[in-house]
Order: C-alpha cells, then sequence, then structure tokens
C-alpha cells in the first residue's frame, strides 16, 4: 500500500440511480471531493465533499460507507474499506456521527430552553396559569364537571341516602360552610358506601366522604376536621385547577415526549402533580383551621384524623376475617408530623360537638350497615371498671359532666347492670333532652330489664326525634314485638328496611315476629335476606337451620347449621345460635366440627 | 498507482441474491443509552432524530448482495408528522372527550358516543398502520432505487375496522383470514423500484394450525379452571368451610393456582408461536419478487426466545433499551431469509412515485408510530 494516500485508488460498487444494477468502479480522494470512475468509462467525475450524503452517521471504525450526493441524489456509491472511511471523514467531517447528531439536537435544544424560560418566568412572576383558567370557568361548568365525577365514582359504590344521615350531614356541611365564606358557597356533600378510608373534592363544590372515613373517625369531630379541608380545596379551586393542569400538562408532554416510551412522560407528569399537591394540602390545611374556628367546632379531630393516618392512632377493626382499610388516602394526602404540629399549635377556642349524639349515629349508620352503638364494641370488664372509677371522679367534680355520664352508662352496660346504667342515662336525658341517641341506649336498657313499656317510651322518643335512626326503628320493632303487638312491630321493621336495605337484624328481627305469628315461610325468607345482608350472621344460620329441620330438609338444616358454626358471634344471638346449632348436630347424629 | 483491496464479492453471475445481517460495529446498546441521554435533555424533541439514527444503522446492517439498505428519512419529517397529527387528531380527539365528560350526562347517549370515539379511533388506527408503512418504504433505497407502498390507506383502515369488529362476532375464527387480508392488501401494494411484490397467501393453509391454537386456547382456560377449583374444593374440606374464603387463601392454594395458570400461559405462549412462525414462514414463501419466491425458516424455539428476550430488554431497561430489541427482530429475519432464485436486477428500474415520495406535505408526513 502507498504511503502517499493522496494516490489511492479504491474499489466501490456504483448504482447509476436508474436500474437496480450495480457496477463496478474506482474511487480516489482528491482534494475537493471524490473522484470517481465507472468502468470501463475513461473519465473521472468529481463527488465535492460538501455534498455527500452518507448512509449512516460515520465513525472512524466503520468498516464501509454508502454515498450519495445530496440533496437526493440517486446514484450511490459503496465502497467497503475501512482505510477508505478513515481518509474520507479526515477531508469530510461533516459527515461524522458528532456533526450530524448535533444538527439533529439543535432543534430540541432550543425547544428545551424556551420551555425553561417560560417556566422560569411562571415561577419568578408567582402566576398560577391553571387557577386563572379555573377561576375563568362559569360555576355551571364546574359543577358539570363535578357532577360527572361524582356520578363516575358513585356507579361503582352506591351513594347512602338515608333521610336521617342526609339531614345530619346538611346541618353540619352548612355550619361549616357558613364559616367558609362570607358570600353564599354551593357545596354538596355525598357518602358512597366504599370501606376506602378517604374524602375527595370535586369540581363545582361537591365533595365525597367514604363510608370507611366515618367508621374510622372516632368522633364527629373528625369528620367535621377532614370536611372543612376539603371546603378549603373546594374554596381555592384545587379540584378545577388539578383537571386544567393535568390536562396542560397532559398536552405539553404529549407533545414534548411525542412517542418516546410513556414511562418518561407519566413519571414526569406524576412528579409535578404531586409538587402542586403538597402545597395545595397545606392551603387546604389553613382553611380548614379558619372553618373550624369559625363553626365553633374544636380543631382536635382534625389533629386525630391526621395521627390516626400517620398511624399513631389505631385504625378500628373493620371486622371479622376482612381486610385492613385501604388507606388510600395516604396517598393524596400526605400526612406530615409537620401538618399534625401545625393542627395542634391552635390555641383552644369555646366549641360544641360537630354534630348531637342522635346526629351522630345516624351518618354513621348512612349506608344501612350497624354501626355498634356504643363506640367501642365491647370494653373488657376491667376497662369497665376503670372507666366507672373515671367518670364517678368527674361526676364528682361536675355532675352536669354529659361525656362523663354517657360513659359511664356505657360501662355499666356492658357489665349487665342496666339499671345503673339506666339511672345515668335518665340524667343525661335531663341535660340534653333532644338527644336520640340517649333514648335508644335508655330503651335497650329498659328492654334489657324486660320493661318493655319504658323500652316502648324511649325508643318511641328517639324515632319521633330522628325518623332515620335504624337503631331506634330496631329497637321499638322490637319492644313492640315483646309486647305482642305484632302489627306495629311489623310496620317498624318494614320502615327500617325500606331505609337501610342493608341492616341484617331488620329481616332477622321480622323473621321472629312471622315465627310469633306462625308464617314460617315468611320467617324462611326474611332469614335468608339476613344472611344475603351479612353473611356471617350465626343466629339466622341457626333459624334457618331449626325451620327447615321441621320441614324433613335434612341436608339443608344440616348445611345451615354448620355455617352457624362457621360464622362468628357478632350479634347477641350469636352464642344462642352456636349452642342450639351444635345440638341440632349431634341430634342429627353429624360430628360437630 | 495502488489498488486497495475491497471487501466487495464482484460476482455479477446470476446466483440467486443473498441476504445477509452485517453486525454494526457498536452495537446498539450504546446508541439506546445516549439517544436516551439526549431525549430527556431535550425534553423529548431529540426522540425524532434519535429513531432516525437507529434506523439508519439496522437499514444500512441488511445486505443484500454485500451492498446495504438505506434509510433516507429525517428527524425533522418526522416530527412534522407528530405535530401534525397532534394538532389534527389528538387535540381535536381530547377536545371532544372533555367536550362530553362536561355535557354529556352518563346514560345511553353517552356510550353511543363513547362507541362512536372508539370506532374513530380504530379507524384511525389502521390509517396510521398504512401511512407509517408507506413513510417507511419510501424512505428505504438500496442501490439508490425506492421502495414504496401505493393503494389508498383510507381504503386499507376499513378493511382494518371492519375486520376487526368481525373478531368477537366469529369467536375468533377470523383470525388467519384477517391476518391473510391485510397481509395482502400491503404487499400487493408494496413494490421495490418500479416492480411490485406478488402475494399468493390463503387463509386455508393457516387454519390447519390454527384451529390446535383456537382449541388449545379454550382447553387450557378450561382446565386452569378446573385445577384452580379442585385446589380450592381442597382447601375448603381442609377448612371445613362452606364457600371457600378467597380472600384468606393458604399460601399452597395460591401458591399452586398461580402455578397452573403461569403453566397454562407458558404452553399458549409456546403454541401460539408454532402458529405465528408458520404465519411467518409461509407468507414469506407466497411472496415474490422478479420472480423469485422468499423462504423463511423461523423457528418456534428460537422465535419464542427472541420474544421475550425482547420483552425483557424492553420492560426491564423502561423502554430505553427499544432500539437493540428492535435490531435483534430484524436481525432474526434477515439471518433466517433468502430468495430461492437470482433477479435481473437490470430490469428494475426507478420508483415512478419519485416526486410524491419527495413532496413533503401532509400524507408522507402522517408518519406516526406512536398510534
Amino acid at each position: 500500500m502507498s504511503t502517499r494516500f493522496e494516490a489511492a485508488t479504491f474499489t466501490g460498487a456504483l448504482g447509476d440511480g436508474r436500474s437496480a444494477a450495480s457496477r463496478s468502479c474506482e474511487v480516489r480522494l482528491a482534494a475537493h471531493g471524490l473522484e470517481v470512475r465507472p468502468e470501463p468509462e475513461a473519465r473521472w467525475r468529481l463527488w465535492p465533499y460538501h455534498q455527500l450524503h452518507a448512509g449512516v452517521p460515520l465513525h472512524a471504525d466503520a468498516p464501509d460507507v454508502l454515498l450519495s450526493l445530496k440533496p437526493a441524489g440517486a446514484e450511490t456509491l459503496f465502497v467497503a474499506h475501512a482505510g477508505f472511511v478513515r481518509e474520507l471523514l479526515a477531508r469530510a467531517p461533516t459527515l461524522s456521527a458528532g456533526r450530524q447528531r448535533w444538527q439533529g439536537l439543535k432543534p430540541g435544544l432550543a425547544v428545551a430552553a424556551s420551555v425553561l424560560a417560560l417556566s422560569l418566568g411562571v415561577w419568578t412572576l408567582d402566576l398560577h396559569p391553571a387557577q386563572a383558567v379555573a377561576r375563568a370557568m362559569p360555576q355551571k361548568t364546574r359543577q358539570a364537571l363535578g357532577r360527572n365525577v361524582v356520578e363516575a365514582v358513585a356507579r361503582e359504590h352506591k351513594p347512602c341516602r338515608a333521610p336521617a344521615a342526609r339531614a345530619a350531614l346538611d346541618r353540619l356541611t352548612r355550619r361549616l360552610a357558613a364559616a367558609a365564606s362570607s358570600t353564599p358557597l354551593e357545596v354538596h356533600v355525598e357518602v358512597l358506601d366504599w370501606p376506602l378510608v378517604n374524602a375527595f373534592a370535586a369540581p363545582g363544590g361537591q365533595i365525597i366522604l367514604t363510608r370507611g372515613l366515618i367508621e374510622q373517625a372516632a368522633s364527629p369531630d373528625e369528620v367535621a376536621g377532614v370536611l372543612a379541608h376539603e371546603l378549603g380545596h373546594a374554596l381555592e379551586l384545587h379540584p378545577e385547577s388539578g383537571i386544567v393542569r393535568a390536562l396542560g400538562l397532559g398536552a405539553a408532554s404529549q407533545l414534548l415526549l411525542a412517542g418516546s416510551s410513556g414511562t418518561i412522560s407519566n413519571i414526569g407528569v406524576v412528579l409535578a402533580h404531586l409538587r402542586y399537591t403538597r402545597l395545595a394540602e397545606r392551603e387546604a390545611d389553613a382553611h380548614a383551621l379558619r372553618i373550624l374556628k369559625g363553626a365553633g367546632i374544636a380543631s382536635k379531630g382534625l389533629g386525630d384524623f391526621f395521627e390516626r393516618l400517620e398511624g399513631k392512632r389505631p385504625f378500628r377493626p373493620a371486622g371479622k376475617g376482612s381486610r385492613p382499610p385501604a388507606l388510600e388516602v395516604l396517598r393524596t394526602h400526605p400526612s406530615t408530623p409537620e401538618r399534625i404540629a401545625r393542627v395542634r399549635a391552635e390555641p383552644p377556642y369555646p366549641a360544641t360537638p360537630a354534630l348531637s349524639a342522635a346526629d351522630w349515629q345516624a351518618l354513621r349508620d348512612a349506608c344501612g350497615r350497624a354501626a355498634p352503638l356504643p363506640a367501642p364494641p365491647r370494653p373488657a370488664a376491667g376497662d369497665a371498671d376503670r372507666d366507672i372509677a373515671e367518670a364517678s371522679k368527674a361526676l364528682e367534680a361536675n355532675p352536669d359532666d354529659l361525656a362523663a355520664l354517657q360513659r359511664r352508662a356505657r360501662a355499666y352496660a356492658g357489665k349487665r347492670q342496666h339499671e345503673l346504667a339506666a339511672a345515668d342515662l335518665t340524667r343525661a336525658l335531663a341535660l340534653a333532652p333532644g338527644d336520640a341517641g340517649l333514648h335508644v341506649a335508655r330503651g335497650l336498657a329498659h328492654q334489657s330489664l324486660r320493661r318493655y313499656e319504658a323500652a316502648l317510651a324511649d325508643f318511641d322518643a328517639a324515632v319521633r326525634l330522628a325518623p332515620g335512626h335504624a337503631a331506634a326503628r330496631n329497637g321499638r320493632g322490637n319492644a313492640n314485638r315483646a309486647l305482642k303487638r305484632y302489627e306495629a312491630a311489623l310496620t317498624d321493621f318494614d320502615e327500617l328496611i325500606r331505609n337501610h336495605p342493608g341492616y341484617a337484624a331488620g329481616y332477622y328481627n321480622r323473621a321472629l315476629v312471622h315465627l310469633d305469628q306462625q308464617r314460617q315461610e315468611d320467617a324462611v325468607r326474611d332469614f335468608t335476606a339476613a344472611i344475603a345482608a351479612d353473611k356471617d350472621y350465626a343466629g339466622a344460620y341457626t333459624q334457618r337451620g331449626l325451620l327447615r329441620e321441621k320441614a324433613g330438609e335434612r341436608e339443608q338444616a344440616v348445611a345451615d347449621f354448620r355455617a352457624a358454626l362457621a360464622a362468628p358471634a357478632k350479634y347477641e344471638s350469636g352464642a344462642w345460635a352456636h349452642r342450639t346449632a351444635r345440638a341440632r348436630l349431634a341430634a342429627l347424629g353429624i360430628a360437630a366440627p | 498507482m495502488v489498488t486497495a483491496d475491497s471487501a466487495l464479492a464482484a460476482t455479477p453471475g446470476m446466483d440467486a441474491p443473498r441476504i445477509s445481517w452485517v453486525h454494526p460495529p457498536r452495537g446498539f446498546l450504546g446508541l439506546s443509552l445516549l439517544n436516551g441521554l439526549l431525549r430527556i435533555l431535550t425534553l423529548g424533541i431529540y426522540h425524532f432524530w434519535g429513531k432516525t439514527e437507529v434506523r439508519q444503522r439496522i437499514w444500512s446492517a441488511v445486505r443484500i448482495d454485500g451492498e446495504p439498505l438505506e434509510y433516507r428519512g429525517t428527524g425533522g419529517e418526522l416530527l412534522r408528522g407528530f405535530l401534525i397529527v397532534f394538532a389534527l387528531v389528538l387535540v381535536p380527539m381530547a377536545l371532544a372527550g372533555l367536550a362530553a365528560a362536561i355535557l354529556l350526562p352518563a346514560g345511553p347517549g353517552r356510550g353511543l358516543y363513547e362507541m362512536g370515539f372508539w370506532g374513530v379511533l380504530l379507524l384511525l388506527s389502521g390509517f396510521g398502520i398504512h401511512r407509517a408503512r408507506r413513510y417507511r418504504l419510501s424512505r428505504t433505497r438500496w442501490r439508490g432505487i425506492r421502495a414504496g407502498l401505493s393503494g389508498r390507506s383510507g381504503r386499507f383502515a376499513w378493511t382494518y375496522l371492519w375486520t376487526l369488529l368481525l373478531v368477537p362476532v366469529t369467536l375468533g375464527w377470523i383470525v388467519p383470514w384477517r391476518t391473510v387480508r391485510l397481509q395482502k392488501a400491503l404487499l400487493e401494494e408494496t413494490r421495490f423500484g418500479d416492480k411490485p411484490f406478488t402475494f399468493g397467501g390463503r387463509a386455508g393453509p393457516l387454519y390447519r394450525r390454527f384451529w390446535v391454537v383456537w382449541l388449545s386456547a379454550v382447553l387450557l382456560a378450561a382446565g386452569t379452571l378446573a385445577a384452580s377449583g379442585l385446589l380450592l374444593g381442597l382447601e375448603t374440606t381442609r377448612t371445613g368451610a362452606r364457600i371457600p374464603d378467597l380472600r384468606n387463601l393458604s399460601r399452597a392454594t395460591m401458591a399452586g393456582m398461580a402455578g397452573i395458570a403461569f403453566a397454562a400461559l407458558l404452553l399458549f405462549v409456546m403454541i401460539r408461536a408454532w402458529y405465528t412462525t408458520r404465519v411467518l414462514n409461509y407468507f414469506a414463501a407466497e411472496t415474490r419478487f422478479g420472480g423469485a419466491a422468499f423462504a423463511l425458516s423461523a423457528g418456534v424455539a428460537s422465535f419464542v426466545w427472541l420474544t421475550a428476550s425482547n420483552y425483557l430488554i424492553r420492560v426491564l431497561s423502561l423502554g430505553f433499551l427499544s432500539p437493540v430489541a428492535e435490531a435483534r427482530a430484524m436481525r432474526y429475519i434477515v439471518d433466517r431469509l433468502s430468495l430461492d432464485r437470482a433477479v435481473d436486477w437490470s430490469e428494475i428500474g426507478q420508483n415512478p412515485d419519485a416526486l410524491l415520495a419527495s413532496g413533503e406535505g401532509l400524507a408522507e408526513a402522517f408518519n406516526v408510530d406512536a398510534f
């Protein structure tokens, strides 16, 4: 090989661009371009270096090169020689991969720089473009948007519209909304039958509370705190801005990250969104504290709820065998110690409970689930004694301490000292005569003491105070049945089931009325309905099993007794149901598990 | 004057053309990572240029008689095509969706609207497939001669849509027929230079394997359900519960059910690959160009390995290494593809669509692989 490269001649394949045939040619690297001579011609033709286009951006280690002439020359020249490529690169450096890529990078860098400048501008001038667009939206549009959001969620999770709960919720919403803004605020709150612990603000002042959240709250003040927080979001138009922002960012990222793998673009959008969310949460918290103070509701509830989310307070078990409540709320509502501290730092102010006991119970029964009436289901004996001691001490200091009276009555009832419980509840009712929950509790005490007339009077009063109160209606039905007023009892249970179709005990108790009146078939139907409402209803299985055994349906009866034993003893009839089912199985000669 | 040696084999005889893959010395890994980096740096805009360089490199690795294919598309063209689609399709559809969300309440009207929305989307995807293929072929050259796709994208899109709608109606039995029909529509309109490809494929030979796929899908689904039911039954006899508590299954039962489902899926993937390789090989054998027939020898095991490994490459790299997977897929075909007799290259003239192809109008710019 020659050391004078100018003189080196290489062999190539030349395509003339008119047919797909190619012919061999000679190529040499001259001062201003390639000199190409197709065989067998004698004339050398010049391909100027600045007009060359390479099939791929060139690297010095490329083994071959395909060349053509810009802009769209159909003639091609293929030279398979590494030395030729190196020499060519030295003379026509624009063909190199580095130079080619730089050309492609320029538009992208220009766009990136302008986006950066724009964002900096928005940032330094403190502009909120999404919020500005949201404010410009007419209220009608916002409400239509929000209704669609709520409807979409409500398709998956049934709204709970028990009249008493509705009324209680409306009272609380009005109280908060009046404190939220001096101008009338259009707010609508909907409770959905959803075990998730969460609350959402949708556009147009539409707020969703979940059954899970209400069940997990230990007091109405906690629900009020969460509601005030969501009202804060609504006041700041956060949901509307969120939708505008998501649309804008989505469009921008689609535009910018076109076609590239979705992963990058999505991560970007989510990160941007999260930052806004945290800011928005802080604003909503500030509003919540202001609203609660204005409404005269203690902000402690909001702090308690945050602590529950932080894991400092336990969540209630959501029932045997079911999973722990989904803590979805954590994802969008970052609950940080700093937020708790801000709430706790609020100086105390005069406050009253967010809801009356009756309203609170009605709200807890909104979805027709029998939430156990006294908040902790069955306190251990030691706890009850301690509660009695502490409450008695508080009552010595202040005989009119309503909360202490309620606490001691609950503890007495837990220890089956119903006489004492009734006495305390009578004192409590003198202090709060309009509280349906107190009437229900005293009615239950009378019922346990077999003083059915007195029980009926209490349940009657509770139903008059809160017509949608499930436990009140149920209690009156039971009292009427005990007094053999079967028609009245049936009316009560019919009404209860109509308003709370998920309240399993309603069917069970109506079935007992049917049994008293010898209507076995109706009874079987209602026990079956009770099981449909709660598949763990041991008493309903045993009752139905007894009826089936009597009817000669042995196998079905055995299946019912077995199911009764497999179900937990959740209701008062539970222990009886287990005992009876075991006895019947033994009598039928079947080994009980 | 010294003549340097060339690696070119200069045998202009009438042998069948050699189709081969010459792996680029730098491979595709570095390029993939560099493209990913530059894409992030430019907020994604470089995507189109990166994609173009990947195509240039893949195309140039494909050699016919030792000479490379050439990709002549540019990043600017892809960007322009995307912007047009963005303005004419994506934005109007997003606005239409938003308007529906605000104005239309849930109900039959909304359902009808959503059906129409999806219909348009499916129609557009058929349109997009044809446009993308036309763009890529028009930017593909060998020895300076352009390939191309004639025919109307709209007609292809209709065929694509109505045959797709028949898939659920026929319980999937239309699939082989549809595959052949779409392949025929695409191939018979494909040309290299001024010569068309011909495609003589029929659905009949595919059905000879397809019924096995269909039946195995049904049997495997039924078998999986039955086996899972058996496991659940065992669980209930153990626990004594009347109905198995699906939220509290024992670990053994859950592992058993997952294992059965996975084994069934694996078996189905193998059976499907057995069918797919048959489709590929059959389609190649029925494709002719200039009197020569193609032959492809895709095997089941190698195809399953390619598909599975490419899937993992894409997923595990979050899409950053897609170019590696694309190159591997192209190499898989090229390594196994041949022509059975010589083609007289001098008979093949330049593609007459030349002028149209170089016009940078909407038609050519409509290429977006994204949909």
